[in-house]
């Protein structure tokens, strides 16, 4: 029971931090670069892709066995998408406005490198329970570093945390301003970019040694 | 006579020329055979200490081809063998008697040197040990006798700007140089002869002989950069070559059966100007250059020779002492000082506007420093090389690319490290990747 | 100098090994070499070295700018005299300026000198001088009006993005005074393009544009007849009595500054004549074959070459040899194309009038690619040696 537990808490660690999705495995950037103006949609769009990508692989991982390896692809995409779409439907019922300011990229999860990534890599060998946690630690993964991102750019470029202004009107008057360059696109690369050197580089918390 | 068009080199005068005259230099009481000046030799010494030799006997061959033999150039006790790191063998010190005795060698008169077969020649060059004399390029190691060549460079002028004049070594010994082309043209179908513009005058009685002229412009007589302006096919890449000086010697080798131990040498320092030397092979460098400070940089060749240490002996393939000095001052704000003695291809100094010959000195003068691509290295290359490219290539384990570029041509000139503003030793690494290429080669 | 060198080496102990202050030993180094050349011998062919090191070099581009920023503190003191409606001398404008931009160019050579040094500390290596040339050249491209924390910041961005990320200067693809201009240019738009003190000129009252390049010619009037009544005649942007950022202003002080640079070679003529060249071209194009009188189109090579910071970026900039490329056929691709981007992105996009900038930093990007294209054309022609 207690290396069970020792094994979810390694498959765990390594989906959020060591091969961290956006960090490590360089997957879902596009996404990334487009959600996270604002902090609010990067946070549903995390929780919508973890969902996605825990059940896909919960689903795919029970059929492992079943699926001919040449129509896999074709397979894995049904499921994915069904999740999608209920996913879809769910936030078009109760966020309405979020919805629509994700607009199609939660339609586009579908195409999102990393459930099909975790998919193909990960559910294709292992049993249910651990795809199932897998696909969650790559969902929280990819969901940290989304909102990181979304912090700093939703902070530097419009003054907000979560749509509340946080600059003390005394500093505005002071003369300051807001940062353009981060709500535009080149902003999240340069955000992503750093963070992704401060995870492997900085000592003490970075996990590669060299 | 064709003219070679190299137009890139090093255009600033120097101080430090020899003039003309030439002095004789006693006996020294010791001489040497040094192996640091032979290229990827890994000598077998034939002889201990307190052996006896005479002019012509062996000290030590080279292991990968043991017919060449490297012989002394003297007659007397065997003083020393001097080992550096890793008993890498450094030179064999020869205490000389007041009497010498030559070894006898088979010789030929010259009509039977017009007449006798290739081989014959070569024989006796192997065994005279002077067949070392015909270098191979593009990496400089021994001529291999087996193969023909298909071309030989005769170089009048050795490595440095202040190497020996060929007027000089040539003065009243055309016909011996003549024996010696007709020599080389039984080892190979084309000879070429390239002399600097500036000597042709002094080299009047020879002028018929020689087949092209380069610029008065260093490196232009460096067999590397005059094969890479001549050449027009492939094959030619691996010319050999001889020095003049080296020419003769073997001349007089086949006509005399004695091993030849005159050379013309000359010492350059700063502010003096000193005659030509005749001297022995492997003198003490002490009785060239008598007095030296604590900080001499001693070099044979300030641009491509290597550093010679005092108490040494001169190599075989060496005629030519620089004695570079370094200041011991710090300058104070020198790298926004107008400069007006300052040496210079740059056009950053205000000496850059007069035409006075420049000081030589080891300093580096600067800290190295990353590499801007400033292409200074490829405004000055002789070869049309792109020295930071392939210093990349080669920075990057990128041997093929480095080779595409011309590696290959680089003659070791040294003139990209020179004007290098961010002091990268590009010569060095150059040298050293087209050596550790020819060894894997072999 | 005695003294100073016994205070050198005095010190030295503190700063290197196990001493109080060795974290600091890069900055000492640096100071201490500023004073002193450092001596070593030569160990490797060849055994003698020019004279000219990368100090030198560098120092030689901060002297090329010299009249440059002279001349912008002036203008910027008179123009902001001329702001509040009085037209101050010399002197005066001389002191008024200082004020304004002296406080830029030491906020940028002390932010930037911080993280240089940090980052020498960290990965163990020396100052590198090109920072000198980055810290003068970012301010001089700026309005004098920017908040300072602005300069800092933009100062930050250039040298970690534009350089140390790459592994510091000689590793870097783009300059990094232009990147840190990109940054605050886009970052900040208010601050670039706003309030410059725009002197009332009778003619035109209230008028939006700060530089000649965002002016636009109303009705039927041509874009020369709106520039020449907005001040910016052929003669006074030549002399470069115009608003606009602090260095670019003045062509004749640009030109002095680039006559010094081609003298000593520093600067390659290749690229500043291709640009030059690339920009006539294409301005001449336009002008040929545009059908708008009232928009930059029509304003015909003089003025696309006078106007804005073409011949700053062109002269300071693009020269650059460690984001320029390092073959001379590439380098003259990189002028004519930063040329022909510019007047391209000046006239298709009005918003960014500023094209030189964009123009600049894109082919910097592309200067790799082109000197690979002709090392490998080299390589073909030559007689291969293997
Ligand atoms: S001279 Fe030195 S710094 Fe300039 S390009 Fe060549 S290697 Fe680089
Ligand atoms: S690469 Fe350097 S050493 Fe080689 S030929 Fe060119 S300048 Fe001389």
């Amino acid at each position: 029971m207690l290396a069970e537990k020792d094994h979810f808490k390694e498959i765990l660690i390594k989906g959020i931090w060591k091969e961290n999705p956006v960090a490590y495995q360089v997957l879902g950037i596009c996404s990334a670069l487009a959600v996270t103006v604002k902090m609010s949609t990067a946070i549903v769009m995390g929780i919508a892709l973890t969902i996605v990508t825990a059940f896909s692989s919960l689903i795919i991982s029970s059929m492992r066995k079943h699926i001919p390896s040449n129509i896999r692809i074709i397979v894995e995409l049904a499921v994915i998408a069904s999740l999608v779409i209920v996913t879809d439907q769910i936030l078009k019922a109760f966020l309405y406005d979020i919805s629509k300011q994700l607009s199609i990229f939660v339609g586009l999860i579908i195409t999102n490198c990393i459930v099909l990534g975790r998919a193909e890599s990960f559910a294709l060998a292992n049993p249910p329970a651990d795809s199932f946690v897998d696909g969650v630690a790559n969902g929280i993964g990819y969901s940290l570093i989304l909102v990181c991102v979304a912090f700093i750019r939703e902070l530097l470029g419009s003054g907000k945390i979560l749509g509340f202004n946080v600059i003390p009107g005394f500093l505005v008057d002071m003369g300051y301003q807001n940062m353009g360059l981060m709500v535009l696109a080149p902003g999240a690369f340069f955000i992503i970019g750093l963070l992704v050197w401060l995870k492997n580089n900085l000592p003490g918390v970075s996990h590669e040694e060299n | 006579m064709e003219k070679v068009n190299i137009f890139k080199g090093f255009k600033t005068r120097l101080k430090g020329e020899p003039d003309l005259s030439i002095i004789k230099l006693p006996k020294p009481s010791t001489i040497a055979v040094s192996a640091l000046d032979i290229p990827f030799i890994r000598p077998r010494i034939l002889v201990k200490d307190g052996d006896k030799v005479k002019i012509g006997s062996p000290l030590f061959y080279d292991k990968q081809n043991p017919d060449i033999q490297y012989l002394c150039p003297g007659a007397g006790v065997v003083q020393k063998i001097v080992f550096g790191a890793r008993r890498r063998l450094h030179e064999v010190v020869v205490q000389l008697f007041e009497k010498e005795y030559h070894v006898e060698f088979e010789s030929l008169t010259k009509k039977a040197l017009g007449t006798a077969d290739t081989q014959k020649i070569i024989d006796i060059l192997i065994k005279g040990g002077l067949w070392q004399c015909l270098r191979r390029l593009p990496a400089r190691d021994t001529a291999d006798p087996k193969i023909q060549p298909p071309l030989i460079i005769v170089c009048l002028n050795e490595n440095d700007m202040f190497a020996p004049h060929p007027g000089l070594y040539l003065e009243n010994e055309t016909s011996f140089f003549e024996l010696g082309l007709s020599l080389l043209r039984k080892i190979s179908k084309r000879v070429v002869v390239a002399a600097r513009k500036n000597h042709l005058e002094k080299l009047a009685p020879l002028n018929t002989n020689i087949t092209h002229v380069i610029p008065d412009l260093y490196p232009a007589w460096n067999p590397g950069a005059i094969l890479f302006h001549i050449k027009k096919t492939a094959d030619e890449n691996n010319a050999w070559y001889v020095t003049g000086q080296h020419l003769l010697l073997m001349v007089k080798l086949i006509l005399t059966g004695h091993y030849p131990i005159e050379r013309i040498a000359t010492v350059s320092r700063e502010n003096d100007k000193k005659p030509h030397l005749l001297i022995r092979q492997g003198m003490p460098v002490k009785s060239l250059a008598p007095s030296l400070g604590k900080n001499d940089l001693i070099t044979s060749g300030m641009f491509s020779g290597r550093i010679i240490a005092p108490d040494s002996h001169m190599g075989f393939f060496e005629n030519t002492l620089n004695i570079l000095k370094i200041k011991n001052e710090e300058e104070f704000l020198g790298f926004i000082r107008p400069g007006t003695a300052k040496t210079t291809v740059s056009n950053t100094f205000l000496s850059c506007l007069f035409d006075k010959p420049g000081q030589a000195d080891c300093d580096t003068h600067g800290e190295e420093r990353a590499c801007i691509n400033c292409a200074c290295c490829h405004r000055i290359c002789p070869n049309d090389l792109m020295p930071n490219f392939i210093m990349k290539a080669l920075h990057g384990d990128d041997l093929e690319d480095a080779l595409d570029m011309g590696l290959l041509d680089c003659c070791n000139c040294g003139l990209c490290s020179y004007t290098c503003p961010c002091k990268i030793e590009l010569a060095h690494i150059f040298q050293d990747a087209m050596n550790a290429y020819h060894k894997d080669k072999e | 100098m005695k003294w100073l060198k016994r205070i050198f080496d005095k010190s030295e102990k503190h700063f290197s090994g196990s001493g109080k202050l060795a974290k600091a030993h890069a900055l000492f180094d640096a100071t201490k070499t500023v004073f002193f050349h450092p001596l070593r011998r030569t160990a490797f062919i060849p055994f003698l070295r020019d004279c000219l090191d990368l100090k030198r070099y560098m120092t030689f581009v901060l002297i090329s700018l010299v009249p440059v920023t002279i001349f912008g503190i002036y203008n910027t003191g008179y123009r902001a005299g001329l702001g509040s409606g009085v037209e101050l001398d010399l002197l005066d404008s001389f002191l008024h300026g200082s004020y304004y931009v002296i406080p830029i160019i030491l906020v940028s050579y002390v932010v930037g000198l911080f993280w240089e040094i940090l980052f020498a500390g960290i990965r163990k290596h020396k100052i590198s001088e090109g920072f000198l040339v980055t810290g003068l050249l970012f301010p001089l491209t700026l309005p004098a009006t920017i908040p300072l924390w602005q300069v800092a910041l933009g100062i930050s961005f250039g040298v970690i993005i534009g350089k140390e990320v790459f592994g510091g200067t000689g590793r870097n693809i783009l300059n990094p005074a232009l990147t840190a201009r990109a940054f605050v240019y886009f970052s900040y738009p208010v601050s670039m393009s706003g309030e410059i003190w725009i002197p009332n000129l009778g003619a035109v009252d209230g008028m939006s544009g700060a530089t000649p390049l965002a002016v636009a010619a109303q009705g039927n009037q041509s874009i020369l007849a709106a520039l020449s009544d907005m001040g910016f005649a052929l003669k006074n942007l030549f002399w470069g009595f115009v608003p606009g950022s602090i260095g670019e202003t003045s062509v004749f002080c640009i030109v002095l500054g680039m006559f010094f640079l081609l003298v000593t070679r520093i600067a390659n003529f290749r690229i500043i004549a291709g640009g030059i060249a690339g920009l006539i071209f294409t301005a001449i194009v336009f002008y040929l074959f545009g059908e708008d009188p009232g928009s930059w189109i029509k304003a015909g090579p003089l003025y696309h070459l006078f106007a804005g910071s073409f011949l700053f970026g062109i002269t300071f900039m693009a020269t650059d040899p460690v984001s320029a490329p390092g073959t001379n056929e590439a380098r003259w691709i990189f002028g004519f194309l930063i040329g022909f981007f510019t007047v391209t992105i000046r006239v298709a996009n009005p918003a960014f009038v500023e094209g030189t900038m964009l123009a600049i930093l894109f082919m910097n990007v592309f200067a790799p690619l082109l000197d690979h294209m002709v090392v490998k054309y080299k390589v073909s022609k030559r007689i291969p040696n293997v």
